[in-house]
């Protein structure tokens, strides 16, 4: 029994000791930087870039270093691979981070639900008036401004090999423009060699993005899935039953590889001469710049095609990221000080993110659109000019209704580029689907952009 | 066929089967080694490839001497550090599993008193709840007792494993009970039963359900996101998530890393094996 | 010293007396407390919050079961359902197949092989879900894979024979295979565990009940079906159980392979949840969903576990 307790006490003293131990050894650094100082937490995802991530880096510390309003900005990295569960768990715990780096679909709602601040209280409508239209109508919620712009980027650009092009008798100045070339363009860029040799004409978005991918079409559709009072859906529609028919043909016949490992972000089937075609995002041209820059000669980009190849018809939604203040936050003045440091200040800070990533992501602010254009920027970069001129300003914002309905409306449209059924029965299937959604998640008059 | 031909083919066969299986799960680890010395651009595609085109230390040099750090993994932290911190983390949780849990185990697999089976409903019903029911209320807990960014707060809430108090009840049901009542005979009180019977024969079941308590813990990085952002105490697995995003990955340093995350479980597992043997359990009496 | 027998008949009397309550609460308490603040507290709380809507921050809304009505007609949560289900029944009969006849084979190498053995096979569990994706992600390409270039040599006389020549499969997109690849890569992953638990329970029969049937004059099928199988029934109790729930609720090999699938068929329960845990502002449904999984997964293990029973499983 002597023993015994002996051995349990010794135990004791050792976990204490050794508990002492641990707090010492994992002291948190960056504790003495913000002694005496008010802390601002800001959270954002690691972008792909690491010139991104050095880009935030860089300037939160300049400003740490000279700011005299005794701020601390730290900086905190989350991955994406728990990024949703990290602020659902934050704000569940009351305690979500003061500055939030988000992405401009999921934001009118979530701020109508009471997540974000309203930035009209620190911004004069002055101060608005320097950002671009089409993005205005993105991050203007009847009126109610959640998030300020970082940065804009479209999709889909469709990505084309000149040479590729030529090899097939194709006039590589010459990309698709109406849905009927592209589908045949397709066919004759696919060579009937085997293993590695083998060359398609397109590479389809794959699955795993199709539902948010779409959304670039909804300007060319003309609407979004759901009717502005969110009672209604809209699916059904000579576009739809068009844009349901290229995608079966191409696949059925093998135009478009059945396989792809990446995700419609990355440009690889693209760059690795793969398929001659692909319609990806604004950012593809900065992957090629970075990844692939031995092709870079042989790119051509074109606004995706529409049906009838008329023009001034939006071919692309606008994708991005900005910043927002969370409404736990005990000290939105300071955090907003930080935001117009970073985003709405000086132009020199943008146009270095900018140029770090190519000139692939296109900025939401006049004034530094003015500074790219002018000096050593300007005329820099073809194909940045050529999203700036035809792509960007018919651009719409992506749509904020619940998930679900992006969702299957994709799993529909593979549904139906994958199987045999008949156009009636998939829209029939896909009418009671959304016709379900509408009622169990409730959407009916809570459209947050209706006026 | 003789029985002595019979006997070679069965044992050539035996030995093919072995090799084919022992190839096909030792073949990828090898592919993952090399594939940490490739350059960026072999992983371009998804092509099969075993030998880099080009030989390059950097990925693991850089990983390991925290060059990363700033760029692409968050200022001051570092892969050796999180090695130490998730070593630490992995083996206390460890050590307090096997012993709060097989001290369950024991309890339901041998004693008996009133509302055992209730408490053990208790216990079972936690089993089934997929762990993203209940990360947000956990993190709440876990944040009102100001466990958030602690080593205390990434080691207690995985402690409790239903799932190994099952494994070690099955092993221990089976444990001869002459053995005990041996013991029992001569004075001894349940709890010493626990400690001088139970315990030195839980050697196989430790290691086993040790293994994967602690590998567990090792490639976590979901909760280590949620709720640690002191670089120091970062976890490896976390850090190694810094390469991943959805608009792409830098798997020249992914493949690296994970090659190097690997090493520590394969070293254990060499180290440990052994004490998967044959029990001594003859007819009860040692 | 002399306190000792004094203690012990103490002791005897207390047990005597109060039975095993004090010793059980001793040993139970560490491991009752830990998992009441962190699992048991938290399932709590999802319960109740089950019954409440959170349209909005900071705002609750009553719904009793309303969401569980929502849930239970929802075909899209009984898809993912029963595309677990779907994982279950191949994932299952062939770990656990597999694994006893790995374990078996363990039992007969010497030493060193034996060791060698034990450690290849428990690699593959030890590498984390994105390496084990990503290599069958490269393996079941469609032009490239070394699986279709192996079932395409194998193939190859039958094509000399006349048959028609081999078209590559998709693996990875073609709805009627795509989960086929993604259980292969999880039972691949999963064996070495399974494996060494066989073997656990392999090695805990005792060698003498062998040697004693052998002298009885037994067979080998015979000592199969009256020995080893009913010596491994407590693990196998274990591993089949375990072994159900963990492959209903797959996710992250068969995500990092197929993503959702290209129609929805390697999304399992889990996954299905996953976008709504994440994305949804009524966090209501998914809180739901999550429990309705676990009472379907509990009450099927309450039936394996009674019916394979024995007086040797039972409390």
């Amino acid at each position: 029994m002597a023993i015994f307790n002996k051995l349990i006490s010794v135990m004791l003293v050792c976990a204490m000791i050794i508990s002492l131990h641990f707090d010492a050894c994992f002291r948190d650094p960056r504790t003495g930087l913000s002694a005496g100082k008010e802390k601002v937490v800001f959270w954002t995802p690691p972008f792909v870039e690491v010139q991104t991530r050095e880009w935030f880096t860089k300037w939160t510390d300049k400003y740490n270093e000279e700011n005299d309003d005794g701020i601390y900005v730290e900086l905190n990295f989350i991955p994406e691979d728990a990024w949703a569960q990290s602020i659902n768990a934050a704000r569940a715990d009351g305690n979500a981070p003061d500055l939030v780096f988000a992405n401009y679909a999921a934001v009118p709602l979530e701020g109508n639900a009471g997540y974000y601040v309203d930035l009209n209280e620190y911004f004069s409508e002055d101060e608005w008036s320097d950002i671009h239209g089409y993005v205005e109508n993105m991050i203007n919620v009847k009126g109610t401004r959640y998030i300020y712009p970082a940065f804009v980027e479209p999709y889909s650009v469709l990505y084309y090999s000149k040479s590729k092009f030529a090899a097939v008798g194709l006039d590589p100045e010459k990309p698709p423009k109406t849905w009927d070339e592209l589908i045949d363009y397709a066919e004759r860029l696919t060579n009937n060699l085997s293993g590695s040799d083998k060359v398609y004409g397109i590479q389809l978005p794959p699955s795993g993005q199709l539902g948010w991918v779409l959304w670039g079409f909804q300007g060319m559709a003309g609407s979004e899935l759901l009717n502005e009072n969110w009672d209604t859906p809209i699916y059904d529609t000579a576009f739809n039953r068009g844009l349901f028919e290229m995608f079966r043909t191409i696949y059925k016949n093998g135009w478009s590889p059945k396989t792809s490992a990446y995700t419609y972000n990355e440009i690889n089937q693209f760059a690795n001469g793969r398929v001659a075609m692909q319609p990806c995002g604004s950012w593809g041209i900065g992957q090629i710049k970075n990844g692939f820059p031995g092709i870079l000669d042989d790119v051509g980009i074109a606004k995706f095609p529409t049906p009838d190849g008329d023009d001034g018809v939006s071919t692309a939604a606008l994708g991005g990221w900005g910043m927002t203040v969370s409404t736990d936050s005990k000290k939105p003045e300071l955090a907003v000080k930080f935001m117009k440091y970073l985003l709405a200040g000086s132009e020199e800070i943008m146009v270095d993110f900018f140029q770090g990533l190519g000139y692939s992501k296109f900025s939401g602010r006049k004034s530094v659109d003015a500074v790219l254009n002018t000096g050593e920027y300007a005329g820099n970069d073809v194909y940045s000019q050529y999203m700036l001129d035809e792509i960007l300003p018919l651009s719409v914002p992506e749509p904020c209704y619940p998930w679900s309905f992006s969702d299957t409306f994709a799993i529909k449209l593979q549904e139906y580029m994958l199987q045999s059924g008949t156009i009636d029965s998939v829209m029939a299937s896909l009418g009671t689907l959304m016709r379900a959604y509408v009622g169990s998640e409730e959407t009916a008059g809570k459209n947050p952009r209706k006026a | 066929m003789t029985a002595a031909t019979r006997k070679k083919i069965s044992v050539i066969v035996f030995i093919a089967v072995a090799a084919i299986v022992v190839l096909s799960c030792i073949f990828p680890l090898f592919w993952l080694y090399t594939s940490g010395f490739k350059i960026p651009s072999d992983f371009l595609s998804y092509d099969f490839r075993l030998f880099p085109s080009q030989w390059t230390a950097d990925n693991y040099s850089g990983l390991i001497t925290d060059n990363l750090s700033g760029a692409y993994l968050p200022k001051y932290s570092s892969v050796v550090q999180s090695v130490y911190a998730t070593l630490t983390v992995a083996s206390v949780a460890l050590v307090l599993s096997l012993f709060t849990n097989s001290a369950a185990a024991y309890v339901f697999a041998r004693l008996n008193f009133k509302g055992k089976k209730i408490v053990w409903l208790y216990y079972a019903v936690t089993m089934f709840v997929p762990n993203m029911a209940v990360m947000i209320p956990c993190y709440q807990i876990v944040s009102s007792l100001g466990m958030l960014n602690t080593f205390w707060g990434l080691t207690l809430p995985g402690v409790p494993y239903v799932w190994s108090i099952f494994f070690y009840r099955q092993f221990y049901l089976s444990v001869p009970r002459s053995l005990e009542d041996a013991a029992r005979v001569d004075g001894c009180g349940r709890i010493r039963i626990y400690f001088r019977i139970f315990l030195p024969l839980s050697g196989t079941p430790f290691v086993i359900m040790g293994i994967s308590v602690f590998q567990g813990f090792w490639n976590s990085y979901i909760w280590p996101i949620m709720t640690v952002d002191n670089p120091m105490l970062m976890q490896l697995n976390q850090l190694i998530s810094y390469f991943k995003s959805s608009q792409g990955t830098q798997w020249h340093y992914l493949i690296a890393g994970s090659a190097l995350a690997s090493v520590p479980l394969i070293v254990l597992l060499v180290v440990f094996q052994k004490f998967i043997i044959q029990g001594v359990k003859i007819s009860g009496i040692k | 010293m002399q306190k000792t027998p004094t203690a012990i008949r103490f002791f005897s009397a207390r047990r005597i007396l109060k039975g095993d309550l004090i010793p059980s609460l001793v040993l139970l308490l560490p491991s009752f407390a830990l998992l009441t603040v962190f699992i048991a507290a938290p399932l709590g709380y999802s319960l109740v919050m089950s019954l409440f809507d959170t349209p909005a921050r900071n705002e609750l809304v009553f719904v009793g079961f309303n969401t569980y009505g929502h849930v239970l007609g929802d075909p899209a949560f009984w898809k993912a359902l029963l595309i677990g289900g779907r994982y279950a029944l191949v994932i299952v009969p062939s770990q656990i197949i597999i694994a006893f006849l790995l374990a078996s084979l363990a039992t007969k190498l010497r030493r060193r092989f034996g060791a060698f053995f034990k450690v290849a096979v428990y690699i593959p569990c030890v590498l984390s879900g994105v390496v084990v994706g990503v290599i069958f992600l490269s393996v079941f390409q469609e032009d490239t894979g070394v699986f279709n270039a192996i079932l395409s040599a194998l193939w190859k006389p039958f094509a000399l024979a006349g048959a028609k020549p081999f078209t590559p499969i998709a693996w990875l997109s073609d709805p009627s295979v795509d989960w086929l690849a993604c259980s292969v890569a999880v039972v691949w992953a999963g064996l070495g565990y399974t494996t060494l638990i066989m073997l656990g329970g392999l090695y805990d029969i005792p060698v003498d009940y062998y040697e004693a049937a052998t002298i009885d004059g037994a067979g080998k099928l015979a000592k199969l079906f009256h020995i080893t199988l009913p010596g491994l029934k407590n693990v196998f109790v274990y591993v089949l159980v375990s072994l159900i729930v963990s492959s209903v609720q797959v996710f992250e090999i068969p995500y990092i392979m197929t993503g959702k699938g290209q129609i929805g068929t390697t999304m399992g329960p889990i996954g299905f949840l996953f976008d709504k845990f994440n994305y949804d502002i009524n966090k209501t449904y998914a809180t739901v969903a999550s429990i309705v999984i676990a009472i379907i997964l509990a009450l099927l293990s309450s039936i394996i576990f009674r019916v394979i029973s024995s007086e040797k499983s039972e409390a």
